[in-house]
């Protein structure tokens, strides 16, 4: 192909990305973000997919099968834990402005400088090979689309070095604008997620191409492959020697690097707009992995078909194969695609590496040095600031020409997918110090360095140097003799172990190392104070929010104007003002009066320092302006600066303990107290209810105490009537008399049932009644209870029928009760009996399950519905007296349910208006357990 | 000190602990031994077997957390 089109059209695709990224940089500064959305979020995460995944997936798949898919199964894996994991990174960055791995780290550990630089060199030094490997595969991919000389030519290198030229000024204008590196970058986010969405559309572009265009779809290309031996072979996992160790090594690697590698960092935390983006790039960045490497296999064994034994590399086959099938464009499109997975990735790392060795390896130590007078301080500070952000832009650049130096160097023999596991190994020996961080307030800044000092050895030793190993470099005796012969100093079998694949061999011993190191150092010494508060800080930034909570370290009476000055140098007038008046809102009363005022007003100032009264920070002020700094100079630094002016930070440990304590004791406080309040509502719904209960209660008391008098009345009237009758008139006829006596004995014999009923009724309710059990015949009882009520039946026409069978089981129960109960059923169906038809009763009883159900059946007027369980409730007939004439106490059902129910069974009634009524009653066989026995009464015997 | 009441959000924390759940579950069903299961050269629909069954387990762990995170 051309090679001025194929310049021509990275050329243009580079200045589309200027293009891009300088209209997001202007709707940002216009508040029209084009990038805070979850969208761009998760499509910028995909950044994670670079050159490596583009071509290098390839080649891994055409010789190793299904295992290039655990690279990106691995973030898939831990995606969901995101809403965890990645949530409390970004809060706690957010919280403390951090803006790196090497922040985080640094800032947990005790603010250490040398922490944080030893975690900038290990990101260096592992990172700068998977940049160089990006520029080799651009280079190359220029190669192979222009046909042009092998790989590692002239042409091959001066691609490399345009796109390293042409990179690191894009990543410089847009990168590296200002000095403080908490803020986004729109524009790069923009590009990259647009370099990601081009990247996958290309790369599915050549997939549907290379399956459905070549072979006619997924079945016949496996068949195909099938045929081939050697591609039959990478069918299964056992077939091309992956092991299951490998399987897991390969996971963990790629999930320690979605995570912890500076440009995912960089992305994922310090351009994150807001945490509930996390909600969709938890599946919508797994999804693109799964959607990018779905036609890898399937390409790379076309590729295979199609061009095996031509010599051509496997990684080249996304390019290779269109251009053999005579689509130039397509293969353009696809170069474009792969130049775009290397420029986010270049650009990306960049930026995060620039901002990491500037605050980490440079600012510290300039930071110590103080301005040379007191009166010029001020303008210091301006310059440190200004050095600050010139030598990142130098980082940039010396980053670029490093990877570039180890293309030329070493880099353009490796294959693309060693180095980008070997850098994977290097970035998972943060792991232990991160996690740990994160959730173990036992790591110390020692035990941090300790274990990440032994891991990143022990990565060098048995991950790179066997990849130094070369006719120019060392000699291969190394690797099969050991370092200076020593056997047990093989880098790939460390201390005799063998048996495990390189990677997973390195990552074994040096998390061994690196785990026991900072796990068993942080136990052997105890925390600094500081150290305890940063992780308190950390482990529980859900817990406590705000700056307010946090223990103020910086004491003693620094002037303001100081912290004011320190602030001006480094972030400029604007800023400044604009942060103070963030400060002064957040905790008004805070800052002195005068000095919102005094912000623009150096008359004010002067007079101040006229007086000789310099106004005192606010502790919180000191803190905040840390906090302000650590976004801008790092956290190490910026506690060196506040060390400055204000002393060195004090923390004591009792005062650390004691804070730590007293939250401790709040937050118990606190939960004890909603426990409390919450018991004390139950008890309140309780009482609320048991008072109501009582009410109503109280009112049927009433109820029933006026109905009993009424009732008790109306036998006492008519007694006193007849006795003043008989009283008035002396001479009443014989007959008369006798009638009315009669009538007065009646009235009272009723009177006194009734009372006695009442009495009954007490006793019931009240739970002194008790049975008299014993086994009891139910066909006598009928049989007996109906010859009881035969007069009555008699007198109103009313046919009684006893249909029990006599063969029934006896039933333990309380015979009189029983026969109290069915003599009143009886006696009520008796009464029910519609005037003018004859009444016609049955009693009837047979055997249920575990239980007799007896029934009294009548033909008489029944029962309405909406009564049927009013007519159990104590003198429901007295109090409905207007409807119908009363007859009998009104108390008859209300005592036989309370006798049923003393013997553990149930009365109810079935019945409908004009078609007579139903009454059951059903009884247990079985008699209730009696009250517990006394424990053991052996025992007591 | 300002009073606010550290009551984690019982939800939050609920949806938290389900998305770790699935997230051990998945990798226990992508890794060793359960995977051996699948690695044989068997052929579904054309498709290799083990190929298969990592796509939609992929799929399906996609889909879980989607669910999940709404």
């Amino acid at each position: 192909m051309n090679k001025l089109l194929v310049i021509a059209c990275s050329v243009g695709y580079l200045l589309l990305l200027f293009g891009v990224a300088y209209a997001a940089e202007r709707r940002s500064a216009a508040r029209k973000s084009l990038v805070a959305n979850p969208y761009v979020y998760a499509l910028s995460m995909a950044v994670y997919c670079t050159a490596w995944a583009y071509y290098g997936s390839m080649g891994r798949a055409a010789h190793q099968g299904l295992s290039y898919v655990v690279i990106y199964l691995g973030p898939g894996l831990l995606a969901p834990v995101w809403w965890l994991l990645l949530r409390k990174i970004i809060r706690v960055c957010r919280q403390q402005r951090l803006t790196s791995i090497a922040d985080f780290l640094s800032a947990r550990y005790g603010k250490s400088a040398a922490l944080g630089a030893l975690v900038t060199g290990v990101c260096v030094l592992g990172v700068v090979p998977y940049i160089a490997l990006q520029i080799k595969a651009v280079a190359s991919s220029f190669v192979v689309l222009t046909g042009g000389g092998p790989s590692g030519g002239v042409s091959a290198q001066a691609a490399a070095l345009v796109t390293a030229g042409v990179l690191a000024v894009f990543t410089i204008l847009f990168g590296v604008r200002s000095v403080e590196a908490t803020e986004r970058h729109e524009g790069i986010v923009l590009a990259v997620a647009l370099e990601s969405l081009l990247k996958l559309l290309a790369f599915l572009a050549v997939g549907l191409f290379v399956v459905f265009g070549l072979f006619g779809g997924f079945a016949q290309l496996f068949d195909q492959a099938a045929a081939v031996p050697a591609l039959q072979r990478l069918f299964t996992l056992e077939g091309t020697g992956t092991t299951g160790g490998e399987w897991l090594t390969l996971l963990l690697l790629s999930m320690s690097a979605v995570l912890l590698l500076p440009r995912q960092f960089q992305v994922a935390v310090v351009e994150n707009v807001s945490e509930e983006h996390l909600r969709q790039a938890m599946w919508l960045f797994p999804l693109y992995m799964l959607v990018i490497n779905l036609f890898v296999l399937p390409v790379a064994f076309g590729g295979v078909l199609a061009l095996g034994g031509r010599g051509f590399d496997a990684d080249t086959f996304v390019l290779a194969l269109p251009l053999a099938a005579g689509r130039p464009v397509l293969a353009l499109f696809t170069y474009l695609g792969g130049l775009s997975a290397a420029s986010s990735m270049i650009i990306v790392e960049t930026i995060a590496l620039s901002v990491m060795m500037s605050n980490h390896l440079l600012m510290p130590l300039l930071v110590r040095m103080p301005a040379a007078r007191p009166a010029v301080q001020r303008r210091w500070f301006a310059y440190l600031s200004r050095v600050a952000l010139e030598s990142r832009r130098l980082a940039v650049v010396l980053v670029l020409a490093l990877a570039y130096g180890y293309y030329v160097a070493v880099g353009h023999t490796l294959p693309l997918v060693n180095t980008g596991l070997v850098s994977f190994a290097a970035v998972a020996q943060f792991v232990p110090a991160v996690l740990g961080g994160l959730y173990w307030k036992g790591g110390t800044g020692r035990g941090a360095t300790l274990g990440l000092l032994a891991g990143f050895g022990l990565w060098f030793f048995t991950l790179v140097l066997p990849t130094l190993v070369g006719p120019r470099l060392l000699s291969p005796a190394v690797l099969s003799e050991g370092v200076g012969g020593l056997g047990w100093l093989r880098p790939g079998a460390l201390f005799g172990l063998t048996g495990l694949d390189y990677l997973s061999h390195g990552l074994f011993w040096s998390w061994f190392f690196n785990v026991g190191l900072y796990v068993g150092a942080s136990l052997a010494w105890p925390p600094s104070a500081l150290e305890l508060r940063q992780a308190d800080v950390f482990v529980d930034v859900f817990v406590r929010r705000s700056l307010a909570e946090e223990i103020a370290g910086w004491q003693g009476r620094t002037p303001l104007p100081d912290v004011r000055t320190l602030l001006l140098g480094f972030l400029g007038k604007k800023r400044t003002a604009q942060a103070l008046r963030a400060f002064a809102e957040r905790f008004p009363g805070a800052l002195p009066p005068a000095e919102d005022a005094a912000l623009g007003n150096p008359i004010d100032e002067k007079l101040h320092q006229l007086l000789g009264q310099p106004v005192v920070a606010d502790p919180r002020l000191l803190t905040y302006a840390e906090k302000l700094l650590a976004g801008t100079v790092g956290p190490a630094s910026a506690r060196l600066l506040l060390a400055g002016v204000a002393g060195e930070e004090q923390i004591s440990y009792s005062q650390v303990i004691g804070i730590l304590k007293e939250s401790q004791q709040l937050l118990e406080a606190n939960r004890q107290l909603q426990k409390q309040s919450r018991q004390l509502q139950r008890l309140t719904d309780e009482l609320r209810q048991a008072y109501q209960q009582l009410q109503v209660l109280d009112m049927q008391k009433d109820e029933f105490l006026y109905t009993v008098t009424h009732e008790l009345r109306t036998p006492l009237t008519s007694i006193r009537a007849l006795a003043e009758i008989l009283a008035d008139n002396p001479d009443l006829e014989e007959a008369q008399r006798q009638h009315f006596q009669h009538t007065i004995g009646r009235e009272a014999e009723r009177l006194t049932r009734l009372i006695s009923l009442v009495l009954d009724l007490e006793k019931y309710e009240s739970g002194q009644a008790s049975l008299d059990r014993g086994p009891v015949s139910v066909p006598d009882v009928a049989h007996e209870a109906v010859e009881a009520v035969a007069q009555l039946a008699r007198e109103r026409g009313s046919e009684l029928q006893v249909e029990v069978p006599a063969a029934l089981p006896l039933v333990p129960a309380d015979r009189d009760r029983l026969m109290q109960v069915l003599i009143n059923l009886l006696s009520n169906a008796i009464k029910a009996a519609v005037p003018g038809r004859p009444g016609r009763i049955v009693v009837r009883a047979w055997l249920a399950v575990d239980a007799l159900q007896l029934c009294v059946e009548d033909n008489g007027k029944g029962i309405p519905e909406a009564e049927q369980q009013q007519i159990f409730d104590k003198f429901f007939q007295a109090r409905h007296q207007t409807m119908r004439k009363p007859e009998g106490s009104g108390l008859g059902l209300a005592i036989s349910k309370k006798i049923v129910e003393l013997h553990q069974g149930r009365i109810w009634v079935e019945s409908a208006p004009e078609q007579g009524a139903r009454f059951f009653v059903e009884l247990p066989l079985a008699a209730p357990a009696p009250v517990a026995a006394p424990l053991l009464p052996s025992l007591s015997t | 000190m300002p009073n606010s009441a550290p009551t984690p959000d019982p939800t939050g924390q609920r949806r938290g602990q389900q998305l770790l759940f699935v997230a051990v579950l998945f990798a226990v069903l992508l890794n060793f031994p359960l995977l051996g299961a699948f690695d044989h050269g068997g052929r579904l629909g054309g498709i290799p077997a083990l190929y298969l069954y990592v796509l939609l387990l992929w799929l399906a762990l996609i889909a879980a957390t989607w669910w999940l995170s709404r």
